[in-house]
């Protein structure tokens, strides 16, 4: 018994509950959603597996008895997998109890639907996590892109919601052909297996052209960016998030975009290995995450429906990982261990503190569309006075995604910061400006991210309701509630003991790096969190929350008479007699001096009413910008390419026949040219 | 490292001084200011006059507001002072008992923002939301220009705990490097941005077009209203002192014992004597801005954050 | 280094000039333009001073008299009242919004930064890590030109794109006459400029702009 059969037993039954869940649905003709709830034990086994791997520092391995003939499937379980393993674990759980409730009035055929392919896809995901091999790796991607791609489909019968499935599904076929790429590049190097054996093992010992190891990372970084959500490759991401349902977004951009990072360090760090990397890699990495990061919180701003602000916030999270992973490289090649490793330590910190707060959000947000029906933050309001746990629930997400202590996402960037102040001992003027202006977007985006929560939690929970439906909204349900609970309670828990998370985190970058995380070695280290050195950096989370209470403590026993006689009445507002619900701000309000200020970044169509308009009426478009300057004439030019191919194609059959031969006589013309 | 009933009682300390030497400083302000402007001062103890009297006034809830409206003036009051701990002000340093550096000092300050800005629009008022938007609007470039501020500071003295900054700054030479002459540009113009003065917004006037700050302040009566002043108080205080401890650490940290902290408590006094004099006179010589040049006043602070880490770069290698 | 007190004034001077040219991106209005030109003559002389003192160069020190009196003095009192006589009051007109303008100057200093940083360690002069400085000054100055549509502010930019080039030959080779003579010759190619560009600017307002005003101005 070792953790890898733990987990890969876990995966088996994971795909043998959805099938099942899925036959009994067929039989029963009802939705049965509690049986969401029997997927939460593999669940379990699969963060246990990880727990106890990550006790240790050895690697599990399994040669499977079936595969491909000669070529069986293998799996492997070294600390990076049993980290990502225990994120996706830890992570499922919640999400499927809060599936059990949610999916209560659903349609049986799609509850059928959402009963098979749910599990299907977390033991996909945790596939993609144990494969050693490059067939096993792609066998479980390709798995883990269909099994979403149904999940996206579930409410297919409306147009933009297929729409929305196919170009996820284009975007992430172009990101495995890219990946395929790279892995056939890896394999061609000198001893290595060639196309004969393709296990990872036999990768990592391959010498390799001097041209591979940059068009392998390019392409590697472009494949698994596809599926991340980088910039310029994330639009599908806007687009799928708010057609899946809320468990399953929270499920693809909690976890899904996690295995695509995941994906990334195991080639660039496992495969290609850390000595072909060279700085220029980082600083690319860097860049591309801090423009990501940026991009996603500005567009987020702009946004009015919840879930494609919050898979827009995808993006800025994925580059605030990457700003973390660029900072770990481009420490690294130049010899800085200390910063490198507390950057690689912060970027996996962000890993799971994004599927935490992100899927909690992303449940909350569901609960808000199921129980009001309205898809449109300005149309909200007031519901922390209906829908108390689930806006306390959000409020508790919100602040943890911005950045604040003593929440979990304070902590990671804390960290990144901590590394980036090394750019000092930085050599070349260059990579100092990037690490020092992808520090200051960092910053920025962060405090835009706290704008953009400010707008969501103020304009949908709080102030007074803006429709009907807002006001008659009603307290999701108890496994609703319990879901969401977890993950709160996740987030305050990561943030208040950071060095238990470091503890999981010590294997996986020991074994990465063979260096140990730099922290000081102290007699309380749940009370003071320091990554580098006392003299550098503390952070001691919980004595702020002790003296927090101490003073509100005293401050409520101070001013309890005076609250308990408070009166209520109406609002004074500045003595403005007309008050109606509409006159409070709204999400579109809210992003205004953003959108001003960063015009730049946006594609804006507005009509402003001029005066004397007896209807006068106000519109704004703000649209992605990479839609109308990158990929439309990216499409022309497919669709001008494809109608120049036409006219080779309506041919006889001998003017095919001559295609090939033309073809054939090139390529051994090239051959012989070679030899 | 001392007992954790000494830390305990020292911590209380420095927050009650906190909380009263807040008042005074602002009712200094305000002296400087009306001398300004050729008015009569009110006197030294004017603000603990108002706020007493706010204090014996009953609190008006709005309707439709939540429970976070009741909570909101109480819990950033408690943060605000929470933070003064953070900060280095008289008090000998060498010890275990840490809350945490700069950066978490930003964060929790950042948190107040965010609160403030929430209750501003739990109110469900259209002043409130502009408020709250208003607020954030500036603290989206004013928080960044923090960190980077801090990123300056930490060029001397390799540490982003303000302590060990003060302390290090205090050994080196008189004279200020560019760096931190940006850095303390940089940081007095986010001074002003995040508390609300003057070329940013008038503390003294209501007019809708501009308020920042008093927007969010509208719906608060009574008590809860006292608290948010008062809060707001800490909140310049605690700049200041940041700024001193990065910036003007002499004196500020006296000996390593008790002995030392008379002497620097009078430097301390002085310092802040001072910085109300220069901020008071400041705020009377500039105009205020219109509301779409605070963008660009707060650029200005980050720019000048930024270049400060870079010309360490080149300068001073 | 021997002489700690003056290489960490020196660098103050260094980051303070840099200040102004930062300032007069930043600003709209012409007075305050002008007195912040006033500043950076001021910042110059002084630096040059330092570095003449320091370097024993007493060709240095006659330079930072000259640029005090002509940046200071002269060339001040006639801008101020070139712009009196012009009446022109109030806002400067900018091409591009101030913060963007702003990021393109940090995005220009870094390049001129990393540009800079092997000609510094080539140069034997105390003061050699300034000379990014003078070239971030340099080309900041000609995004002032860049920016500004008004003729005085095109030609306080171009004085302070002078005060740059100034500023990086006097940090980077000090031991060269030939740097004074080339200070004084750029001055008067910038007295030329300053008129050329005036009357060309007026005659392009006189005919689209305000056209009564401006007659009053010649009248004058």
């Amino acid at each position: 018994m070792t953790p890898l059969s733990v987990a890969f037993f876990a995966l088996l039954a994971w795909m043998g509950l959805g099938l099942a869940g899925s036959i009994m649905v067929r039989a029963s003709g009802k939705p049965l959603p509690f049986l969401f709830s029997l997927s939460i034990l593999p669940g379990l086994a699969v963060v246990v597996s990880g727990l106890w791997a990550l006790s240790g520092s050895s690697v599990y391995s399994r040669t499977l008895p079936f595969g491909l003939p000669g070529l069986s499937l293998q799996l492997a379980q070294d600390p990076l997998s049993s980290f990502f393993l225990v994120v996706l674990g830890f992570v499922s759980i919640p999400v499927l109890l809060f599936s059990t409730g949610f999916f209560r009035e659903t349609p049986p055929e799609k509850a059928g639907w959402l009963l098979l392919w749910i599990p299907v896809f977390l033991g996909t995901m945790g596939g993609v996590l144990l494969a050693a091999d490059v067939f096993t790796f792609l066998l479980f991607w390709e798995g883990m892109a269909l099994a979403s791609f149904f999940l996206v489909l579930t409410d297919m019968e409306e147009g933009w919601v297929r729409n929305a499935g196919f170009l996820y599904l284009l975007m992430a076929h172009i990101g495995t052909g890219l990946i395929l790429l790279s892995f056939i590049l890896l394999s061609t190097g000198q001893n290595g297996p060639g196309l004969s054996s393709l296990s990872f093992e036999d990768i990592t010992h391959a010498i390799l052209p001097r041209w591979v190891p940059w068009s392998v990372f390019l392409l590697s970084l472009a494949g698994f960016g596809a599926k991340a959500g980088i910039v310029p490759l994330h639009i599908w991401l806007p687009e799928a998030h708010p057609a899946a349902p809320a468990p399953v977004s929270a499920l693809m951009s909690g976890l899904m975009l996690k295995i695509a990072i995941y994906g990334l360090m195991r080639v660039d760090l496992g495969l290609l290995g850390i000595r072909h990397i060279v700085p220029g890699m980082g600083a690319i990495v860097m860049i591309i995450g801090s423009l990501s990061a940026l991009f996603g919180v500005l567009h987020a701003l702009m946004q009015h429906e919840p879930k494609r602000l919050l898979a827009y916030h995808s993006i800025e999270n994925i580059g605030i990982i990457l700003i973390g992973f660029g900072l770990f490289l481009l420490f690294w090649t130049t010899g800085h261990f200390v910063p490198a490793t507390v950057a690689f330590a912060a970027s996996l910190f962000h890993v799971l503190n994004h599927a935490l707060f992100k899927s909690l959000l992303f449940l909350g947000a569901g609960s808000v569309v199921q129980k009001t029906g309205l898809h449109d933050l300005n149309a909200l309001g007031g519901l922390i006075k209906n829908m108390p746990f689930t806006s306390i629930f959000f409020l508790i997400g919100a602040l943890s995604i911005s950045g604040l202590p003593p929440l979990n996402g304070f902590i990671s960037e804390w960290l990144t910061f901590q590394s980036a102040l090394w750019s000092t001992s930085l050599q070349q003027s260059f990579l100092q400006s990037v690490v020092v202006l992808s520090a200051a977007l960092l910053a920025l985006s962060g405090a835009l991210t706290a704008m953009c929560f400010v707008k969501v939690v103020g304009v949908s929970f709080l102030g007074n309701a803006r429709s009907p439906q807002a006001e008659r909204a009603r307290e999701t349900g108890l496994p609703e509630k319990t879901g969401m609970g977890i993950l709160s309670l996740a987030c305050i828990a990561a943030g208040l003991l950071p060095f238990l998370v470091f503890r999981l985190l010590d294997p996986v970058v020991f074994s990465l790096t063979g260096d140990a995380l730099p922290m000081p070695i102290q007699n309380h280290p749940w009370l003071w969190f320091s990554p580098i050195s006392f003299r550098q950096a503390q952070y001691s989370p919980l004595l702020i929350v002790f003296f927090l209470a101490l003073v509100l403590g005293i401050l409520f026993l101070a001013t309890r008479r005076a609250y308990s006689h408070a009166r209520v009445a109406p609002t004074w507002n500045c003595g403005y007699p007309a008050r109606r619900p509409r006159m409070q701000d709204t999400a579109d309000a809210f992003g205004q001096p953003v959108r001003r200020f960063f015009a730049p970044f946006f594609r804006m169509e507005r009509t402003i009413p001029v005066p004397g308009d007896t209807r006068p009426e106000y519109h704004l478009n703000v649209r992605d910008p990479f839609w109308s300057n990158l990929y439309g004439p990216l499409l022309q030019m497919v669709v001008f390419i494809s109608e120049k191919a036409e006219k080779i194609r309506n041919r006889r059959i001998s003017q095919y026949l001559l295609y090939s031969f033309v073809t054939l006589s090139l390529l051994l013309l090239y051959f012989e040219e070679r030899s | 490292m001392k007992s954790f009933w000494v830390f305990l009682g020292s911590s209380l300390a420095k927050m009650v001084l906190v909380v009263f030497l807040a008042p005074l400083f602002v009712g200094w302000l305000n002296m400087v200011r009306a001398l300004m402007a050729n008015r009569t001062p009110p006197g030294l103890l004017q603000p603990f006059k108002d706020w007493g009297k706010l204090f014996t006034k009953e609190i008006i809830i709005p309707e439709g507001s939540s429970m976070l409206f009741r909570w909101i003036p109480r819990i950033v009051f408690s943060l605000l002072l929470m933070s003064s701990l953070l900060v280095p002000m008289t008090e000998p340093h060498d010890d275990g008992w840490v809350f945490g550096d700069a950066l978490v000092l930003i964060g929790i300050l950042s948190l107040v923002r965010v609160l403030m800005s929430l209750g501003a629009m739990d109110s469900g008022t259209p002043f409130g939301g502009i408020g709250g938007r208003r607020e954030m609007m500036v603290g989206f470039l004013a928080e960044p220009a923090t960190i980077l501020v801090i990123f300056t500071t930490y060029l001397v003295s390799h540490s982003t705990m303000t302590f060990v900054t003060a302390d290090s700054l205090q050994s080196g030479s008189i004279l200020p490097t560019p760096s931190l002459v940006f850095g303390g540009l940089s940081f007095f113009l986010i001074l002003l941005g995040e508390n609300a003065r003057m070329p940013i917004d008038n503390p003294a006037t209501h007019l809708e077009l501009t308020m920042i700050h008093e927007a969010m302040m509208l719906e608060y009566t009574g008590p809860s209203l006292a608290l948010m002043e008062w809060a707001s108080a800490i909140k310049i205080l605690v700049y200041l002192l940041m700024g001193i401890g990065l910036f003007f650490p002499w004196g500020v940290t006296g000996g390593p014992g008790w002995s030392g902290l008379l002497p620097a408590f009078g430097m301390l006094a002085g310092k802040l004597f001072m910085a109300g004099a220069i901020l008071g006179v400041f705020e009377t010589l500039v105009a205020k801005l219109r509301i779409f040049r605070v963008p660009e006043f707060m650029t200005l602070a980050f720019l000048l954050a930024i270049l400060g880490f870079l010309s360490h770069f080149v300068l001073e290698t | 280094m021997s002489h700690p007190l003056e290489q960490s004034l020196i660098e103050l001077l260094g980051g303070l000039l840099l200040l102004t040219v930062f300032a007069m991106l930043s600003i709209r209005r012409i007075f305050s333009m002008i007195r912040i030109f006033v500043l950076q003559g001021l910042i110059l002389s002084a630096s040059t001073f330092i570095v003449g003192l320091v370097s024993g160069e007493k060709h240095l020190l006659f330079q930072a008299f000259i640029t005090f009196f002509l940046k200071v003095v002269v060339l001040p009192f006639l801008l101020f009242r070139l712009v009196q006589r012009l009446r022109l009051r109030g806002d400067v007109e900018v091409v591009l919004n101030v913060p963007v303008t702003m990021v393109t100057g940090i995005f220009v200093v870094i390049f001129s930064y990393a540009v800079a940083s092997p000609l510094s360690q080539m140069a034997m002069t105390v003061s050699r890590g300034l000379i990014g400085v003078g070239l971030a000054t340099v080309l900041l100055s000609f995004l002032v030109i860049l920016t500004r549509r008004k003729a005085v502010t095109q030609v306080l930019g171009l004085l302070s794109l002078e005060n740059g080039l100034l500023f990086s030959a006097t940090n980077a080779t000090y031991g060269m006459p030939m740097i004074v003579e080339l200070g004084v010759a750029l001055d008067v190619l910038v007295g030329t400029l300053l008129f050329g560009v005036f009357f060309f600017q007026i005659r392009e307002s006189f005919e689209n702009l305000d056209l009564e005003r401006l007659e009053r101005t010649w009248e004058d």
